[in-house]
């Protein structure tokens, strides 16, 4: 199984000289299978890039899994080459949207009306497959099967775990650990969480044991609590959740915006020092804009 | 009224508005981005319409969520503040036909039967299983009269004699619209709450709300309602109060009136219900 990071900065895209080393581009990562099988999770402006070193592979079969439809993970969506070719075969996997009641195939639709993109969806040339997934029924895409779970962010998000061959890989989108909205002294607070309870502990079996997780650290716990509700999770959480679900390595991604490049190693080397790696630990890195990793 | 529960009667029920009150309170909440989880799950929770509903979506085909959601906590924990918030405002903002008043049937005074018979519910379920998820109990209180409103909704003539016939011959309103149309009010809620795929507990609690069980969860509703009724908070149309089973009697060690005795401040529950109705 091959990863290669092509997006890594939350929100927005942040080109500049500050981003050169980690980048700019939002979510977007190549996974490959041992067969070669294309899967990208998330579609922010890494995936454009990604699609410029696809042309040589045309006519080609891939498969997107959207974790949500905010936009800095679609953003990209309208610029992925292989949509515009003839024979392509590309897929598309997301949650349905509950208040609209939309499967995942309005996200082109919705992205390429006529006053906000030039080419519209049926100016598409390449055969687009749209798949809306389910919290519990699993897929299979060529050899790998693929687990969505539920995560914590404003709109419906899913994690997504993959297994292929033995090898495993699970990547949150944006998440945000739920927290109790009751105070201590609430009479509703110890039910709310043992329900919160329950959940974590569904994502923990859920992630249990895989190779590589791939996690929301958008902000440091002093951040936090500015941004609670946001959506997103803080260093601290992704490690404590990587700990809990004894995951081999976790990479740290979806990088606030803001954060130069040596501002990013400073709160990430501080969260190494407030958790430094015990034997059984997990291995902790910094998601980077190029990076590969293969095992 | 069998032939009635057609796809369309269904259809028609998913367009019942909530509470005007709780609507525009939803709507308040949802213009808040700094809105507090804590009010909107109050809210929620005391909309019978908007809980059902809710409950209806959160356990449909649509989400197959890996575990069965059964209260608006719940629902809140597995969705995300953000997409509870905006399901709510969905359900808010439904225009649709009123609430219709009837001669004998208020929804305010419904709603406050409701209410009060959720939060007795809430109470007393320990009485009858210490890991009774009280959450549940409330959720189970509220909702156990929903039939008599769609009742009233949708079918206000004959929902107008049965409780008519009730009163003349002081018999149970449920026995009343079984002989009026051939339905009642309890089967009415549960075949709506089973169309809409609601926790498998809640159902019955619903439908078997008139007769004995041994489910603790079913005797907090049963007792809830009778309490509700001995104390007139509010008024559900039905002028008959049970007395306790054999079972329940064995359970609290005493009858309804002594019971009753033994709570403190249960005008407590009537006038915090108010208060929110009030709002």
């Amino acid at each position: 199984m091959k990863i290669k990071f092509w997006g890594v900065r939350g929100s927005i895209p942040t080109p500049g000289p500050t981003t050169v080393r980690y980048g700019g581009n939002t979510t977007c990562i190549e996974v490959r299978l041992d067969d070669d099988t294309l899967i990208i999770l998330d579609a922010g402006t890494g995936i454009f890039p990604l699609a410029q070193s696809l042309l040589s592979d045309f006519p080609l079969s891939c498969h997107i899994l959207n974790t949500h439809t905010h936009w800095d993970h679609i953003q990209g969506l309208p610029f992925f080459i292989p949509l515009f070719v003839a024979d392509n075969n590309v897929h598309i996997y997301g949650a349905a949207d509950p208040i609209s009641q939309k499967g995942i195939d309005e996200i082109l639709g919705t992205q390429l009306q006529y006053r906000f993109f030039p080419i519209r969806k049926v100016e598409l040339k390449a055969n687009i497959h749209y798949h809306s997934l389910t919290e519990s029924h699993r897929i299979k895409i060529a050899d790998a099967t693929i687990t969505p779970i539920m995560m914590n962010h404003p709109v419906i998000n899913f994690g997504y775990r993959i297994d292929c061959y033995g090898k495993s890989i699970f990547f949150t989108g944006d998440h945000e650990p739920s927290y109790n909205i009751y105070d201590a002294n609430d009479e509703e607070y110890s039910e709310y969480q043992s329900i919160m309870d329950d959940k974590q502990q569904h994502l923990i079996d859920t992630i249990q044991g895989v190779d590589v997780m791939i996690a929301d650290c958008s902000y440091t716990p002093e951040e936090y609590p500015s941004k609670r509700g946001w959506g997103h999770g803080t260093y601290d959480s992704s490690i404590e959740l990587a700990q809990q679900a004894n995951v081999g390595k976790l990479y740290c991604t979806h990088h606030e915006p803001t954060r130069s490049d040596q501002a990013l190693e400073d709160v990430f080397s501080q969260a190494m020092q407030r958790h430094p790696r015990q034997p059984q630990s997990p291995e902790y890195f910094l998601a980077q804009e190029g990076l590969e990793v293969s095992w | 009224m069998n032939q009635k529960i057609s796809q369309d009667f269904f259809q028609m029920v998913e367009k019942m508005p909530p509470f005007p009150k709780s609507a525009h309170r939803i709507m308040e909440l949802a213009a808040d981005i700094n809105c507090n989880p804590k009010d909107l799950v109050q809210v929620i929770e005391h909309d019978p319409i908007v809980t059902m509903k809710l409950l209806k979506l959160v356990n449909s085909a649509f989400f197959s969520l890996a575990h069965e959601i059964t209260s608006i906590r719940h629902a809140l924990v597995y969705l995300g503040l953000n997409t509870v918030k905006n399901l709510a405002l969905s359900i808010a903002t439904i225009q649709s036909i009123p609430h219709k008043n009837l001669e004998h049937f208020n929804t305010h005074q419904f709603l406050l039967h409701a209410l009060t018979t959720a939060s007795i519910a809430q109470r007393i379920a320990p009485r009858f299983d210490p890991d009774l998820d009280t959450g549940d109990a409330f959720i189970a209180g509220l909702l156990h009269d929903f039939g008599k409103m769609v009742f009233a909704q949708f079918a206000p003539l004959e929902f107008s004699q049965a409780i008519e016939l009730s009163i003349e011959k002081k018999q149970s309103l449920h026995l009343s619209e079984q002989a009026v149309m051939g339905m009642n009010h309890a089967e009415m809620g549960a075949l709506l709450a089973e169309k809409w795929e609601l926790p498998h507990q809640l159902i019955q609690c619903i439908r078997y709300h008139h007769q004995d069980s041994q489910a603790p969860l079913h005797c907090a509703v049963v007792v809830a309602n009778q309490i509700s009724k001995q104390l007139k908070f509010g008024n559900a149309c039905n002028p008959v109060i049970d007395a306790f089973t054999p079972h329940i009697e064995g359970i609290l060690g005493m009858n309804l009136s002594d019971f009753i005795e033994s709570l403190d401040d249960l005008s407590t529950e009537a006038s915090k219900a108010k208060k929110f109705i009030d709002i």
